[in-house]
This record gives C-alpha cells, structure tokens and sequence, in this order.
C-alpha cells in the first residue's frame, strides 16, 4: 500500500485536510486566477483608454514610447531576422521530407506551409522574441523602479506611472510583435526559398513563387495574423509590467519575478494562441466544436 | 509666477491644511503625528523639527495624497484649484502634484533618464512653459553655481550636486508648495543662504513651503516672516517661535 509520501501532493493534501480544506485550496486557486485575469484586462483597458487620449502623449511620454519601439521591434528585427531563417531551415527540410513520403509536389505542400508559417509560427516567434528580449526586461526595469522608489518620484511629480510607464511599453510590445511576425513570415519565405533552391526542392523562379505566396494569402490569414500578434502581445506586455510592479520593496525579490513574469508571458501568448484559434476556426485541434 | 498682492498673511489664500490628522508611517524611524492640525497659506514658511533617526519620505508622501492618514483630512490648493486628496479623480491629483515642488531625502532620481531629462521632467510632462525649460534650467543652474551635469545619469553625479539639482528641479516647476526634506543634505552650508533666497523669492510669489530638518542651522535668519519652526513631539507639533499649530 503506497504511503502518503508517495502520494502526489493534491491527494496528500486530501489525505491530510480533508474534503472541504481541498475544496478551500482549490476555490483559492480559481478565485486568484480569476483576480489575475481580471487585474490583467484592467490593464490592458486602461492602456487602449490612454493611449487613445491626445493628452497623455506628452514629450516624455512620446520619447519613452519611442525608445520603447527602439528597444523591442527595432533592435529585435536581427534576431527575428535569424530566428526565421532557422526556423525556415526546419521547415523546408520537413516539407522535403513529407514531399518524398507522401509522394506529393511542391505546390500541395506549400499552401500548407505558408498557412502554419503566417497563422502560427511567425506570431508565435515573434511573441517569443518580443518576450525575451523586451518582457522580461520590462518587468525588470519596473520592478527596480519600484524597489528603488523610482515610481514613487514619478507620482510625486503628478506623473501618473500607468501613462508613462506602463502604456508605451505595453503598445511598444504590441506594435514590436505585429511588425516583428511580419519579417520573421518573410525571413522564413526568404530562407525556406532559397534553401529548397538551392536542395533542387524548388524550380521556379523567386517572383512566380513570390507570386503563388501572395496568391495563397486570404482574408482569414489577415483575421488571424493581425489578432494573434497584437492580443497575444498585449497580453505579454500586461503581464510583465503587472508582475513588475507587483514586487514587495527587496532588490532580491527582482529576479525571481523577473523569470516568473517570463514563464507567465510565454503561458498566457500560447493560451491565447490557442484560444483565438479555436475561436476563428471553430476548431479544437481535430475535433469540430462549433 | 506673479508677486502677489499685499494680503495680510491671515487672509492669504490657503495652499496647504491639516485636519486633525493622524499618520503613522509604520515605521520605527517614520515621523509619526496625531491629530495635527496646520495650515499654510500663501508666503508661509514653515520648519519641523525631527529627531535624526526620523525619515520624513512618508510624512511628506502623505501630504502629497500619495498615502493616506489614518484619520483627519490633508487638503492642498492652487489658483482656486484643488481641494483633498481622496475620491478616484486622479487626473486631478496627478494636476495637484504637478505644483507641489519636492526635495526628497533620498532615491530621488529616475536611473534610467539623465539628470536634465529628470529636472525637467515634469515641466515636460505638464507642459508648463515648454519654450522656456532650458533657459531656466540655465538661469537655476547658474543662480546656484553648480557645473552643468545634464548629461550625466543620476548614478554618476556626487551627491552633493545632485542635491543641487533636486532644488532646481523643485524650483523648476513653479510651485505653490515646496516639501523639502532635509534639503541641506550633503550640500555645504554656504550654499544654505542661496537657497534661502530662492525660497523667500518663491514665497513671495505665492509659495508655501514646508522644511523638515534636523539640524538647527537650518533656522536661517534671512527666511522671512511670517515663518513658523516647530518641533515634533510624540506625535505633537510644538511651536518653537511662532505659529497655528496644534
């Protein structure tokens, strides 16, 4: 008979609690996640209600922004650039190998490609660059803002620090992550091409195959590309400002929320991934639920 | 700032009004006050006391609206604007701070901008006088004698100068209200007499000031009446020369 050490700790806790301690935990669990959801949206809707406002684009605001877009998009583009050129690697070597086992021809698989590039990888990667090197930094630089009293001088000015802290950074993650997916899908394009060419996995000229790309992209493709990079980017920036600005007042609290607001940004990009997948597709993986 | 019309000090305007306020920082070394009450008006100078293990950042945040006392009620007024720091209309806060000029004691400096990005920071932000930030960035940098380190980041200054600049930056923004604390701090004290030019100047244009020290130096003869020093004593404001507290 297992020991209750053995046991995994949910059962341990039944073991030890009871019912209704469990009952207790779990009703705690759901209830903070809630809270965390709902401070997120907060934010995000007070970013969309700033960032809308003429007045809140002041000087400094308008130069953190800047330096905001600087920093995560312009800065990011030669990672994004080498992300795709790897990742477009990957899949043309996949793509030749589904050629040779189902025995099919480019044009088949192609479409196929450009599809899982377009709606979900080149976001994906993009919400991941953006994540890595600007997320994680924003919670950083905010939670030792914190710590340092940094936002406490900001508010004593009349500053308010969700308008110069929070918003530019949060729209400079989106707009990074939209304009990021859009040179990684190329950077892939691009690669994938010239690899297949170069493997004799492509024979036709770069404008006819530029050509059959841009007449395989659709509507949906815009539906699902421009959502999936601006919410699931949104999401990313919420986060990591709402977990920087979550720190108690100890410098050593700072790294530890600095990965956790990480492994929190790269969850909530591929939840929503997921959900704005199965909300433009009406599909759960393969089964149909709508 | 315009000079203002010779009111009698009693029927100047209010800037600044404790109500039975009671405050406790939660903190051993905090300045703690029960049921204080004070007013400051218009061209009023007002010195505390503290001991020198008390640290004024919370007393002072508090009168800012940017934490609460326990009980009583701190009210600040500007231009007929203003009023209590409670409610959620932050816009208006936000607009009460921006004339509320601020020495503080210490992490006084935001890292990551460098010292001129900082002193006119909220200048910038509330577009106070935009064309002219540099030109009195200049004239404050030149009244104080202090070499010209806008370029620098915060953390490569000596604190000495930085001091400095935190008095420009409170004179900066044209205040109605100036919260110094310890503003002599690391600062030799023959620049103390050029401070107090500048404040008793701001006075006369419709300024309150509020000085928290803990050295008695700090009493300089040249501050003009009407000036009130007071002590803290267990929680208690306690009028060395002359004032209205209780």
């Amino acid at each position: 008979m297992p020991t209750a050490r053995e046991l995994p700790s949910i059962l341990r806790l039944l073991f030890r609690h009871g019912p209704l301690r469990v009952a207790e935990w779990v009703g705690e669990q759901v209830l903070g996640r809630l809270a965390t959801v709902t401070s997120i949206l907060a934010i995000l809707w007070a970013t969309v209600r700033l960032a809308i406002r003429p007045s809140s684009w002041t000087p400094p605001v308008r130069s953190i922004f800047a330096r905001q877009l600087l920093f995560s998009g312009v800065d990011g583009v030669a990672v994004a650039c080498r992300f795709g050129a790897a990742v477009g690697v990957l899949i043309i070597v996949q793509a030749a190998l589904w050629i040779d086992m189902l025995g099919v021809t480019t044009d088949v698989i192609a479409p196929m490609l450009w599809r899982a590039i377009v709606r979900e990888i080149a976001p994906l990667l993009a919400c991941l660059v953006v994540i890595g090197r600007s997320g994680i930094a924003i919670s950083t630089e905010l939670a030792t803002m914190l710590v340092n009293h940094e936002v406490e001088v900001l508010d004593a000015q009349g500053i308010d620090p969700m308008t110069a802290l929070v918003m530019p950074r949060i729209l400079g993650m989106v707009i990074s992550a939209f304009c990021l997916a859009i040179i990684i899908a190329a950077s892939m394009v691009i690669t994938g091409y010239v690899i297949g060419w170069g493997m004799g996995a492509i024979h036709v000229p770069w404008m006819t195959f530029l050509d059959g790309i841009i007449r395989e992209f659709n509507s949906l493709d815009l539906i699902f590309f421009v959502p999936k990079t601006i919410i699931a980017g949104a999401f990313a920036g919420a986060i990591c400002c709402s977990d920087g600005l979550s720190v108690r007042t100890s410098v050593t609290d700072v790294p530890r929320v600095s990965s956790r607001s990480g492994i929190h940004a790269l969850t909530a990009v591929f939840i929503v991934s997921a959900v704005l997948s199965v909300l433009i597709y009406g599909r759960l993986l393969v089964f149909k639920i709508l | 700032m315009t000079r203002q019309p010779d009111l009698p000090p009693s029927e100047k305007p209010i800037v600044l009004k404790l109500t039975n306020v009671t405050f406790g920082s939660g903190r051993e070394s905090g300045v703690n006050l029960q049921r204080v009450n004070m007013t400051l008006r218009e061209g009023d100078f007002a010195m505390i006391h503290l001991d020198r293990s008390q640290h004024p950042r919370q007393l002072a945040s508090m009168l800012q609206g940017l934490k609460q006392p326990a009980e009583g009620d701190v009210q600040f007024f500007f231009d007929s604007q203003g009023g209590d720091w409670g409610g959620d209309d932050f816009d208006r806060h936000f607009k009460m701070r921006s004339r509320i000029g601020r020495v503080f004691e210490s992490d006084a400096w935001i890292q990551n901008l460098n010292v001129a990005e900082n002193v006119t920071l909220a200048r910038r932000h509330h577009q106070i006088d935009s064309a002219s930030i540099e030109q009195d960035l200049a004239k404050w940098r030149k009244r104080f004698d202090v070499k010209n380190v806008g370029r620098e980041r915060p953390a490569f200054v000596e604190p000495s100068v930085l001091q400095i600049y935190q008095w420009i930056r409170a004179f900066l923004s044209k205040p109605k209200l100036l919260l110094l604390e310890r503003p002599m701090q690391s600062v030799s004290n023959r620049l103390r007499p050029k401070l107090v030019e500048a404040i008793n100047e701001a006075r006369s244009e419709g300024a309150a000031v509020l000085w928290l020290t803990s050295n008695s130096a700090d009493e300089s003869e040249q501050i003009t009446a009407p000036r009130m020093i007071y002590s803290l004593q267990q929680g208690k404001l306690t009028p060395s020369t002359r004032g209205s507290a209780s």
